[in-house]
């Protein structure tokens, strides 16, 4: 009596018998967009990223903008003694520290340190 | 889409406003920052290149010499151009203080201004070592009259800012003397002010009869650290005018 080889029926990956069952193809749904209006909506979608980049910045601009960076003084600079603020009336305190301020305010400018023996 | 765009210009435009003489000099100031930086890699480029050239006297290595040296003199005057650019832009700060003397220093600033423009046409035409070695005598010299017209410039603009001060605390002290809670406490300050102020007077212009002294010789003597001494001594004495202003008003508020 010819032996009958094993089938599982249920696991078609497991046949014996080398046949594969054909999975049929899901059918792609194609979309019904023509390819100008792809485009156009990606450029609206890149300039509108654009733009809210744009906005993001130019609000930290003025931020920045607001908050005015100070450079710390070193500790010994101060060298005239001062009358403490707080005692002069309000009325004068700002007139004096403008005055204060703008006796140290010299143009910030090195002179040009050049070669004059380039050529020569 | 378009609608985008518009508004993306709208939300990015922002008013045009005049610029500020303060803004107006710092960016002559960053111009020149930025000048300066370009001449000291154009002077290292000149100085590896008459290396090579001394060091193998080829034609290649003398004409690539002398291309550097062009480059760099021609950075060298826009430097300078923009320098005078800036000074002459801070004087404009307390020109009202003196604005004759001031003038003459601007005039003098903007004259080599000018001069340095010219030079710059003239730079791209050599062709050899002995055009530049000839320019390069000639800049030598006038050179000693661009330091000169330059500190003379740095003088005024301190002895300007200091005479503006002292303006600026006679003003405040008349005007602490009108106060009713005063009670003439401020006599005593303005009795003192004219000696004070005489000392001012004098330090500026013994810095100012520094920088007018002619030059001698072929080398510029600096009087600028000793113009820098006379501007410190004035700034004691406004300090101190400014002090014991402070203490009459702290004195008759409290």
């Amino acid at each position: 009596m010819a032996e009958t080889p094993y089938q599982n029926i249920d696991i078609s990956q497991n046949n014996p018998l080398g046949f594969q069952e054909e999975i049929p193809s899901v059918p792609k749904t194609k979309s019904n967009l023509s390819p100008k209006i792809i485009i156009l909506i990606a450029l609206g979608v890149f300039i509108l990223i654009l733009f809210v980049i744009s906005l993001i910045v130019t609000s930290r601009r003025k931020n920045e903008n607001l908050v005015a960076p100070s450079i710390t003084p070193p500790p010994t600079e101060n060298v005239v003694p001062t009358v403490s603020k707080s005692l002069l009336p309000e009325i004068y305190r700002e007139k004096f520290e403008s005055i204060e301020n703008n006796l140290n305010q010299d143009l910030e400018i090195d002179t040009p340190a050049i070669d004059l023996e380039i050529g020569l | 889409m378009w609608l985008i765009f518009v508004l993306f210009f709208l939300f990015n435009t922002s008013p045009i406003k005049a610029q500020t003489q303060s803004e107006l000099f710092t960016q002559y100031r960053k111009d020149y920052l930025f000048l300066r930086d370009e001449y000291q890699k154009n002077y290292l480029n000149f100085l590896n290149k008459k290396n090579v050239y001394i060091q193998y006297r080829s034609i290649t290595s003398e004409q690539d010499m002398i291309e550097s040296s062009k480059a760099v003199l021609f950075s060298r005057n826009k430097m300078l151009k923009s320098f005078l650019m800036t000074l002459r832009i801070g004087l404009d700060k307390y020109k009202t203080i003196n604005s004759v003397n001031t003038e003459k220093n601007q005039i003098q600033l903007s004259k080599w201004e000018e001069w340095l423009d010219e030079q710059n046409l003239i730079i791209p035409n050599f062709t050899n070592s002995s055009d530049i070695k000839e320019w390069a005598t000639l800049f030598k010299s006038r050179y000693l009259e661009i330091q000169n017209a330059f500190y003379q410039a740095l003088t005024q603009a301190e002895v300007n800012l200091r005479l503006y001060n002292l303006n600026e605390i006679k003003l405040l002290a008349e005007e602490i003397n009108l106060d009713p809670k005063s009670n003439n406490d401020t006599e005593d300050w303005f009795a003192n002010f004219p000696v004070k102020s005489d000392l001012v007077k004098k330090s500026l212009e013994a810095a100012t009869t520094l920088a007018q002294k002619p030059q001698k010789g072929k080398t510029f003597n600096n009087y600028y650290p000793e113009v820098r001494v006379q501007t410190q001594k004035a700034d004691s004495y406004l300090k101190s005018l400014l002090a014991d202003l402070k203490a009459i008003t702290i004195k008759f508020y409290n």
